[in-house]
């Protein structure tokens, strides 16, 4: 898989732009922790491996920009679906936290045989958190791309938390008895609702993360791969302690990029996002003009970010400028 | 009279001990991954499973009308006490339930990320699941965080009439037990007991079920 898909990416702040998204050179489903993880894989499979760590709801092919520009610095580059998205295996329900942190211990030690290094969004940046901090053994450095983990309020258990449980307990039961999920007409609805939700992505981004997002349904139409039990999980203790015993835990050398605009899902304030970069020992960097999603809004910027942090993390191992 | 019991998450013989004593009327299911019952999809344990395995169960034998009481043992008690909150039973007995000593968030991480180490190292846990038995895998807890904030929040939503047991294997301080039983939102009775067998526990929850019925 060579070819290059060439997409109108039009970019904030710099509309007359094509930039050609680079489909994977290699892709492989490969069996760990009891299920099946999709890889898509950029760059010489024998150079340092970087794994790349796609957010909720998202899926690998969301570094199709990111991750051929990360190989071409000397990288195995690979993106993985996590488990519940994109074409990896099912979940049982939302309380994977820990499952997933095993699938990537696992796919480290076993498949990749290597410490990574992670470049991780949102989402995938708490799981890269749990990784770096339980196996420390398994990562060399961590790139953090708006994945602080969220704000204190969004810990705090929900006012009615019996109605809560019920209300789950009504789609999970849905979802294993009525087997019924909505089927969007075409692949251009779905990146419509995605950018109703994220409207800071541009049409093309939109369109390009529903389209590897979604598969056909029974009824002919189109379905999101994410896993619908991924929202659905039991009440339990999350603080924002706990999340910072997570992050202390961190010793490897860590890269925080954060944008600077107003977005769906980037709700801190920057005095929480100061002191969870303090927790993790983090040096910092913002890319003005960019929201939740700034390794798409701007990839060079991000780049940069990441060069210059390799350029002390690993200067040793680096073989291309 | 329906009556369900969710037996302790990794027992070796899933719900076979407790069926041997309870009376012939209660469900007793031997959940995923235990006794009879397959592994989950996932290969992977949480509360979850149990939660939904008691809720179609109590619907299907209660009729929505016959009284229904749900057991959760051990690790299954927070099940149970789920299943409680959402309204799948009338009572609730929680059987070594009131979890351990509660630990600094620190503390909870170290423990948290030792499981998922200890899962890691052990070849039997990772490796494809068994058909039946116990699998491995399951003795690992569900890596569920708690806290006494938490807990008495929680709790104190469940307004169903509640008997918590507490036996030898219990990891409640003694201390704590009479606060924490006083952390449910309705009538609760606690009771501590000098063993741990299933005939023992199922007696004092029969004696209960009579006296509050």
């Amino acid at each position: 898989m060579n070819e290059q898909e060439a997409v109108g990416f039009e970019n904030p702040g710099d509309h007359d732009r094509t930039f050609p998204l680079r489909e994977p050179d290699r892709t492989e489903l490969v069996a760990v922790n009891r299920t099946e993880l999709r890889l898509w894989c950029w760059g010489d499979p024998t150079a340092a491996p970087v794994l790349l760590l796609h957010g909720a709801y998202d899926h690998g092919r969301m570094f199709d920009d990111l991750a051929p520009r990360v190989a071409a610095l000397g990288y195995h580059a690979i993106a993985l679906d996590f488990r519940g998205h994109g074409d990896s295996g099912p979940l049982d329900s939302g309380f994977a936290w820990a499952l997933l942190h095993l699938d990537l211990a696992l796919l480290v030690r076993d498949l990749v045989g290597t410490a990574v290094g992670v470049i991780a969004h949102s989402f995938g940046g708490g799981q890269a958190i749990g990784l770096a901090g339980a196996f420390p053994e398994s990562v060399r450095w961590l790139v953090v791309i708006d994945g602080l983990g969220p704000p204190p309020d969004a810990f705090a258990p929900p006012e009615d938390l019996r109605g809560a449980i019920r209300t789950n307990a009504a789609r999970t039961d849905r979802i294993l008895f009525d087997r019924h999920r909505r089927e969007w007409p075409s692949v251009e609805d779905m990146a419509a609702y995605r950018r109703s939700q994220n409207p800071r992505l541009t049409p093309e981004w939109a369109e390009h993360l529903a389209r590897h997002g979604s598969r056909r349904g029974p009824g002919g139409g189109y379905v999101w791969k994410a896993d619908p039990m991924f929202g659905l999980a039991v009440p339990s203790e999350f603080t924002v302690e706990l999340l910072a015993e997570e992050q202390v835990r961190v010793r490897c050398p860590v890269l925080v990029v954060t944008g600077t605009e107003h977005d769906t899902w980037r709700d801190l304030t920057a005095a929480q996002e100061a002191e969870r970069i303090g927790w993790l020992r983090a040096r910092h960097v913002t890319l003005p003009g960019t929201g939740h999603y700034v390794h798409l809004e701007d990839p060079e910027g991000t780049m940069a970010a990441i060069r210059a942090f390799l350029d002390e993390a690993e200067h040793d191992r680096r073989t291309a400028p | 009279m329906t009556v369900v019991l969710l037996h302790d998450l990794g027992d070796p013989v899933g719900g076979a001990r407790w069926r041997s004593a309870a009376p012939p009327d209660w469900i007793v299911p031997d959940l995923p991954g235990h006794g009879s019952t397959p592994a989950t999809r996932t290969g992977h344990y949480d509360p979850m499973s149990a939660v939904a395995i008691a809720r179609w169960t109590l619907a299907r034998e209660s009729h929505g009308t016959e009284t229904s009481t749900l057991v959760g043992v051990g690790h299954n008690a927070h099940a149970a006490l789920v299943g409680a909150a959402g309204g799948d039973c009338d009572r609730l007995v929680v059987v070594d339930g009131l979890w351990g000593p509660w630990r600094s968030p620190a503390e909870e991480i170290d423990a948290f990320y030792a499981m998922i180490r200890a899962i890691a190292a052990d070849p039997a846990a990772t490796a494809p699941r068994p058909a039946s038995g116990l699998d491995p895998r399951a003795t690992y807890g569900y890596g569920v965080m708690s806290s006494a904030r938490f807990a008495q929040r929680f709790w104190s939503s469940i307004d169903q009439p509640v008997l918590a047991i507490e036996t030898p294997r219990s990891t409640t301080p003694s201390a704590e037990r009479v606060e924490r039983a006083a952390w449910f939102g309705g009538a609760h009775t606690l009771i501590e007991l000098d063993a741990a067998d299933p005939a023992t526990v199922v007696e004092a929850i029969q004696n209960w079920r009579a006296a509050s019925t």
